[in-house]
């Protein structure tokens, strides 16, 4: 059976946060945190995330321009940068964290990204090896 | 309540009509000697029957009517304190008088700017619109046999140059007779009525040719006019508005992000609204609406007398506070201030919660943690991820 990997996605509630939810439904693996704006998200929230066990961290923002707050998707884009560089000095795929823009109605986009990111997080495994801490 | 308006021309003033009528204080002032504005140099404007002249003095005429109006011509802002219902603002009025005002809301309508592109011709001079508006209006054209007009020469050409060209290649048609004709990439009108004005030209006898990529030094041309539009620049003002008021722009300098959510007449400041040509690019019918609506909007705002708080916004321990000023940088709200708090006995970041989006950014750059946002404090979040 194929492995089924821990994912959580951050989703900002003026993005694709009903097609989220409704995933969420689905699959017990697929954890959902929704913030206000996305600019909500600091690094501290994406290590924890890791630290848990999970495998993966979505980060699902408006797209450009079209920011409730401005500027908060440009905000995360800076901190999930930051982290990820964070991440390589740990030695985790800088791959287990990734950022998409979504606007509210890109359900379909939305369901496609999602699929080839179950792909990448089972191809990438389990986060710690088994009998790890 | 009382609202500041910064512009005097028909956008400022047409605000300024409406939310006098609905009772408001209303301060209104204008950098230059007269009011009216880009509306002052025009001959005519398509759709209006009178000449924009009489139409503005007709606004004013119903602005001075209104008691509750003050107007200062000559005048400019030089700072501005507070936020949405307790701004406290210091105008610079004639003879460097300065004049200190309290007002709940604040409307820009601070127009545009032209400036005419540097070129030349080798064949004739070339004119711009601004002065052949002027041309036409002193009458004082001598016969005129061929008129071309260039258009969208580095860039698509705005919507108000467009209509403008449009408008000017009819009305020389008609008057004098002339043969005219318009040189454009494409031609594309838009707002209510103009597709008529195109195909009355059309049918009056203009002639529109498509060209691409004309090299104008190089251009052999026989007319007696060469007209080509000006390109349209944020007013020069913007800048130090931009300093004072901390609203944003856009990439182009003009007033006003291309961001649905703030669209039509919000930016990113609670109580500060935008209005006419400052931050759209459009005709007098369009003008005049959105100045109606930025005019509702700050009577939404202001009508009841008090102004609603989210629930959902952050909140400062003061005791973590170290002043390191992270979030007032990073506020898109310009709503965080530093204020001494009694409670920790020293200087801390206050939240202005009237002004706060709950956006969160605050709390998330917050080397300190000392900002949670309600509902979704750290803990709360840490604690779902498990």
């Amino acid at each position: 059976m194929a492995y089924k990997p821990n994912i959580t996605i951050f989703c900002c509630e003026n993005s694709v946060y009903e097609t989220v939810l409704s995933v969420n439904k689905r699959h017990s693996n697929i954890q959902v945190i929704k913030v206000p704006c996305s600019g909500k998200i600091s690094s501290i929230h994406i290590l924890k995330c890791f630290e848990s066990g999970k495998d993966m961290v979505m980060v699902i923002t408006c797209i450009e321009e079209a920011c409730h707050f401005i500027n908060g998707n440009i905000r995360v884009g800076k901190v999930v940068e930051a982290t990820r560089n964070r991440l390589k000095e740990l030695d985790i795929e800088d791959k287990r964290l990734q950022i998409f823009n979504f606007a509210p109605n890109m359900e379909e986009k939305f369901h496609r990204v999602f699929k080839d990111i179950v792909l990448q997080a089972s191809e990438l495994g389990p986060i710690y090896e088994e009998g790890g801490v | 309540m009382s609202i500041l308006i910064l512009g005097g021309g028909i956008a400022g003033i047409n605000s300024a009509v409406y939310l006098g009528e609905q009772g408001h204080k209303v301060t209104l002032i204008e950098k230059e000697k007269e009011l009216g504005g880009k509306l002052n140099n025009l001959f005519s404007v398509y759709g209006l029957d009178v000449s924009p002249k009489d139409f503005v003095s007709q606004q004013i005429s119903k602005l001075k009517k209104l008691s509750n109006i003050t107007v200062f011509t000559s005048a400019e802002l030089v700072e501005t304190k507070g936020h949405v219902g307790t701004f406290n603002s210091k105008l610079k009025t004639q003879n460097s008088k300065l004049v200190e005002i309290k007002h709940g809301a604040i409307i820009i309508a601070t127009g545009i700017d032209v400036s005419t592109p540097k070129m030349s011709c080798n064949s004739q001079e070339i004119i711009n619109h601004t002065r052949l508006e002027k041309g036409i209006a002193g009458s004082k054209i001598r016969r005129l046999s061929k008129v071309v007009f260039l258009c969208d020469l580095d860039k698509e050409d705005s919507q108000i140059i467009a209509l403008s060209t449009l408008k000017n290649a009819l009305l020389l048609r008609e008057k004098l007779r002339c043969e005219v004709s318009v040189l454009s990439r494409n031609i594309k009108v838009a707002g209510r009525k103009f597709e008529k004005l195109y195909t009355t030209a059309r049918e009056k006898g203009v002639v529109f040719s498509a060209v691409e990529g004309v090299d104008i030094g190089g251009l052999q041309l026989i007319c007696d006019w060469l007209i080509i539009g000006e390109s349209i620049l944020p007013s020069h003002g913007t800048e130090d508005l931009f300093l004072i008021l901390g609203v944003e722009r856009d990439k182009q300098g003009f007033f006003q992000h291309n961001n649905v959510h703030f669209m039509p007449n919000l930016s990113n400041r609670k109580g500060i609204f935008f209005a006419g040509a400052c931050h759209i690019d459009a005709g007098l019918n369009d003008i005049l609406d959105d100045s109606l609506t930025a005019a509702y909007a700050a009577h939404n705002l202001l009508a009841k007398n008090t102004i609603e708080i989210d629930e959902k916004t952050a909140k400062v321990d003061e005791e973590k506070c170290a002043l390191c000023l992270t979030c007032i940088r990073s506020c898109p709200h310009k709503a965080i201030d530093i204020e001494f708090s009694r409670e920790a006995g020293k200087k801390a970041a206050r939240i202005i919660e009237e002004a706060c989006f709950g956006c969160g950014i605050c709390a998330s750059l917050c080397p300190a943690s000392a900002i949670q946002l309600r509902e979704y404090e750290d803990e709360k979040i840490l604690k779902l991820i498990g």
